[in-house]
């Protein structure tokens, strides 16, 4: 192989992930950096972590962890029964319910814990109401309209500058609060 | 208040299922099969017990492909997709493996179309993961058509109806600040057909109607006549039952003369 194969490939292994424009950019033209990738891939040297949204292929060295959403964890937590919970009764549930059917695995959801959870959920848009809660009589109805998948959304507080003139919000670095 | 459905004969019978698949014996086969009637709680035990053991739960739709089936639980393990039924395969066997958790399938009757049920097999081959089939009454009958699948089943667990006891279980928690009555109970759990679900809501009703007539005590007399949920349809009504009768009265008959002919007056 020429130097530069060998070059561009001791370049591209230290990146965690890369595109054709990516290996291009450390010195080939775009035809022999396609060539490249597809020749590394055939030989098992990286391989595809993901499709963007425009066709753009991204890939990855093979002795490099997947990037993006790691396997689902199996630590039990109190969104994470409820979440379940609400996946398998879909169509129709209440806090009650939840609670109930979340109780389970070493985890402790009461019912206020359960109506709050809903609350956010239908906030976010992933629950609708079926039928009103009439206080102290009846509790409130749901149904999970948006399943996203296997990984239970949860609230979390951001820290950030928001900008009123321009409604924008830029997250401070570090993430959540 | 923190409740809890654990105690449930259906819960208690999956958990007690699933522990013994997951601590068997080395050398015996991890597959079971949970199976019984259509609303007698099958999906609430696959709730609680999921929950309990941290499984991933797939529920089988009558119109998936073997491609979809292999997709959804590499969903559900939370996998980046790969390309071909055979490399999902591997990548789910191989993440069940490392972790051991159990993988439910629920309505696994659906599997028998479209030799799906193969690929379920596959799976547990791969992994030696606990797979636990949960489907219709007829599933372990139908399981038998083929060979290597029925041989890989450690136990075939019953699912029960829900009966008093269950029904005094359900009551704190779905009736919570009412006592309700054991006439009331008993005519619930006959009228429910062992339905868990319905037990729950015609206890919610029952709280309801007690707590709207500042009652304590939920009784057959308070429930009066009010009808169940039973999950029966509505009987059919008799269109001639809502026709107002026209009374034809005497003057309005003509009699017949000889010939056939009316008389005149």
């Amino acid at each position: 192989m020429s130097d530069l194969f060998e070059r561009l490939w001791a370049e591209v292994r230290k990146l965690d992930e890369f595109d054709w424009q990516a290996v291009s950019n450390l010195g080939c033209s775009r035809e022999t950096a396609v060539r490249y990738l597809r020749h590394w891939r055939d030989s098992g040297k990286i391989r595809l972590s993901r499709v963007a949204r425009n066709g753009k292929r991204w890939y990855a060295p093979s002795d490099r962890p997947l990037p993006g959403p790691q396997p689902v964890t199996g630590e039990a937590t109190p969104e994470g029964n409820m979440w379940r919970a609400m996946r398998c009764l879909r169509n129709s549930f209440t806090p009650l319910d939840l609670a109930a059917h979340a109780n389970a695995g070493g985890v402790e959801v009461t019912v206020e814990k359960a109506r709050a959870y809903c609350r956010q959920l239908l906030a976010s848009g992933h629950l609708r109401v079926l039928e009103m809660a009439i206080p102290g009589r009846r509790e409130a109805a749901y149904r999970l309209i948006e399943d996203t998948g296997p990984r239970a959304p949860k609230p979390v507080r951001l820290a950030g500058i928001l900008d009123p003139n321009t409604g924008e919000f830029a997250p401070a670095k570090g993430g959540a609060a | 208040m923190t409740p809890s459905i654990a105690p449930l004969r259906n819960v208690a019978a999956l958990i007690g299922l699933v522990e013994r698949v997951q601590t068997r014996a080395f050398g015996l086969p991890g597959m079971a099969t949970f199976y019984g009637p259509s609303g007698w709680g099958k999906t609430t035990a696959v709730t609680v017990a999921a929950n309990e053991y941290q499984a991933h739960v797939v529920q089988v739709k009558d119109c998936w492909t073997p491609t979809y089936f292999a997709q959804a639980i590499l969903r559900e393990i939370g996998l980046t997709p790969v390309r071909g039924v055979p490399a999902m395969v591997d990548a789910i066997g191989a993440q069940l493996a490392r972790t051991d958790r159990p993988l439910i399938v629920d309505d696994a009757q659906y599997l028998l179309r479209k030799r799906m049920i193969e690929l379920a097999r596959d799976i547990y081959e791969s992994s030696q993961a606990p797979v636990i089939l949960v489907g219709e009454e007829k599933l372990p009958q139908d399981l038998t058509r083929w060979e290597n699948i029925h041989n890989r089943q450690l136990a075939w667990e019953p699912a029960l109806a829900c009966n008093l006891s269950d029904a005094e279980k359900l009551a704190p928690i779905y009736a919570a600040g009412v006592d309700v009555a054991a006439d009331l109970l008993g005519a619930i759990v006959d009228a429910s057909g062992g339905s868990i679900r319905r037990v729950a809501i015609n206890l919610a009703r029952a709280k309801e109607l007690a707590m709207g007539r500042g009652r304590r005590l939920a009784d057959l007399e308070l429930w009066g006549n009010r009808v169940f949920d039973t999950g029966q349809p509505p009987a059919v009504r008799r269109v001639d039952d809502f026709r107002p009768v026209a009374t034809r009265s005497a003057d309005t008959v003509v009699p017949l003369g000889p010939g056939g002919k009316a008389v005149r007056a």
